[in-house]
């Protein structure tokens, strides 16, 4: 009797979708199509509904930081693609101030390298910096993770995602992975375009052909970044920050920094490592007629008469218009990245 | 009845089964393993050095430690064949701290046999610094066990760590002299490389079941200041990275030197 009912529910269940779609989960991580291949070691840190929801909390809770004044969502905010809309340099614990533009987070499970620098290469150990620097959250790892033990409600949303009965510093870095690693934008116009399923304006699909021929070949692929480290001629010298030459202390890397991935630009004001630039006007500006030279100066910027990408002021606002279909209003809008402590 | 003659059955089986392999892989079947220490002591000159004592070094210079730290990894062993055993990967990563003494004891399981070098890693290999949170347990632990010994912003270990006081130093500095040393040479571009293998050989080491051996090691900070690259706290009190990072590796590594092997029996 029990197993007769089982088997009709069975077939009552399994009916219900017959005809449909596939239920898609929302917390499955899906290569958009027109993307490369992702990087990330999912082998160790599959994507769970659990452990997203918990990245999610953490992601939006102050308790990251020493004093409880600021999370990860203070400079990384939803509307403008988790970039920081206000400040050039985002502020810490105690209003300490930055030297770098806090970057976008969008599309990590693809890249090898992260902040700026390329300092770290593995995207379970980004948040560490964030967490543990001075001039940002001005804690330590092993006092979150004591806190999060203490607190009312993290141990068992952490058991019930990872096991065990304390938490650990590496749940917390898998929780901000998954969660990391579900915030794909890829449903910009131009994605609904590349798929077939929209069409450009014809200034549009000007300024796309243009960023063809004069863009792409550093803003590779569908991410928008070849992810290298080049010098775009902001500066002649580099007292100031020498960028990825930090890292490796290699004189050839002075005054390089990461290309960064283009999506969502329209919205991640300002612009350039040190937010120099309030517009996207100003941005081609500098790369028609401001490049400086230097000893690194990327060779794709020294290939004209003069220094630069050539650009008309007609093709800049071809490119402007191309660059406003990067916007990826589902990705800014997405519940399962919003603070999930406003109801 | 029957059951238990099953069992006999069983057993007789699987004790021929296994005598015929013990014929057929003789090394496999009978390898025992013996312990082994490796022990770090931490000198200054001929003393042991301790944090609450002052020193003179080479220079003249005054020093007082407050910090030594470093992780020992990639334990490697040749025989005297010329055979090598490592000790396995996932537990071949020790942290020594000088002001928490069991750290300084690294105890071994390892195949009983006669030994004629010993190698390690002063740091950590790039390859683990490269891995995630799964492959960081126990010192790797960014989180714990690795606590001050990990650079977050240019992501990788400290290698080593040595800070201290020196009235050398004008008050301005608060006398504080402060070396860290790291850099695994990149992962897929190049960047500082302060990788640096140790091997000390020594006449016989013989490891049994019997009995416990235990290897001495030494480390005389005293060296760190007069080796190669002479080290002057008044001229370089603060050393994070750059190039000269890569000469205080060269520096330290040949300071870890063999000071003499010791057997004790095995406790029953």
């Amino acid at each position: 009797m029990r197993l007769a009912t089982v088997f009709i529910l069975t077939l009552l269940l399994s009916g219900c979708t017959d005809d449909d779609q596939p239920v898609k989960d929302p917390y499955a991580f899906e290569t958009p199509s027109n993307f490369p291949s992702p990087v990330y070691t999912f082998e160790n840190n599959p994507v769970s509904k659990r452990g997203v929801e918990l990245g999610q909390m953490l992601f939006y809770d102050p308790v990251l930081s020493l004093d409880s004044s600021i999370a990860c969502a203070n400079c990384h905010q939803q509307a403008v693609a988790f970039s920081d809309p206000v400040h050039r340099f985002s502020r810490g614990v105690d209003d300490a101030a930055g030297f770098r533009n806090a970057p976008a987070i969008q599309n990590m499970a693809f890249q090898n390298n992260f902040f700026w620098d390329g300092g770290v290469k593995h995207l379970d150990f980004v948040p560490i910096n964030a967490v543990t620097s001075k001039i940002e959250m001005a804690e330590t790892l092993e006092h979150v993770v004591y806190k999060l033990n203490r607190s009312s409600f993290y141990p068992q949303k952490f058991k019930a995602a990872f096991g065990g009965d304390e938490i650990t510093s590496q749940q917390m870095l898998y929780a901000l992975s998954q969660f990391m690693n579900l915030m794909i934008s890829a449903n910009a116009k131009y994605d609904k375009y590349v798929r077939g399923d929209e069409h450009l304006t014809a200034e549009e699909a000007e300024g796309l052909e243009l960023f063809e021929n004069k863009c792409r070949v550093c803003h590779a692929t569908d991410l928008f970044t070849d992810d290298s480290f080049r010098n775009n001629g902001l500066d002649a010298s580099f007292e100031k920050d020498s960028g990825r030459e930090r890292i490796t202390e290699f004189e050839g890397d002075r005054g390089k920094f990461k290309v960064p991935g283009l999506r969502n630009v329209a919205l991640t004001s300002p612009y350039m490592h040190d937010g120099r630039f309030n517009t996207l006007q100003q941005v081609l500006d500098h790369y028609a007629s401001n490049v400086k030279n230097s000893e690194t100066l990327d060779p794709v910027l020294k290939q004209g008469e003069s220094l630069g990408i050539r650009l008309s002021e007609q093709e800049k606002l071809k490119l402007i218009a191309f660059l406003n279909t990067l916007s990826d209003n589902e990705f800014t809008h997405d519940k399962r990245f919003a603070n999930p402590f406003v109801k | 009845m029957k059951v238990n003659k099953q069992i006999g059955n069983f057993v007789t089986r699987n004790v021929r089964v296994a005598l015929m392999l013990a014929m057929l892989f003789p090394a496999l079947t009978f390898a025992q393993n013996g312990k082994l220490v490796l022990s770090f002591e931490n000198t200054f000159g001929a003393e042991p050095l301790a944090f609450d004592k002052e020193y003179t070094n080479a220079h003249g210079e005054n020093l007082r430690f407050t910090l030594l730290n470093y992780f020992i990894s990639n334990i490697k062993l040749t025989r005297t064949d010329g055979s090598v055993y490592a000790v396995p990967q996932d537990s071949c990563y020790f942290l020594v701290r000088h002001s928490v003494p069991e750290t300084h004891k690294i105890e071994l399981t390892v195949p009983e046999g006669k030994y004629s070098s010993l190698t390690f890693l002063i740091g950590v290999d790039s390859l683990r610094s490269t891995q995630g949170p799964e492959k960081r347990q126990g010192v790797l632990d960014v989180g714990a066990g690795a606590r001050g010994m990990y650079w977050q912003w240019n992501s990788g270990y400290i290698f080593f760590k040595m800070e201290g006081k020196s009235k050398s130093l004008p008050d301005s500095t608060r006398n504080g002299f402060y070396y860290h040393i790291g850099g695994y040479g990149g992962f897929d571009s190049k960047t500082l490389n302060c990788i640096r293998y140790r091997t000390l050989t020594f006449e016989k080491l013989k490891v049994s079941e019997k009995k416990t051996a235990q290897v001495n090691v030494t480390f005389d900070a005293s060296k760190f200041f007069s080796a190669q690259t002479p080290i002057k706290v008044t001229e370089k009190r603060s050393i994070m990275g750059g190039p000269v990072s890569v000469k205080i590796a060269d520096n330290y590594k040949d300071i870890f030197s063999l000071s003499g092997v010791i057997y004790s029996r095995m406790k029953k």
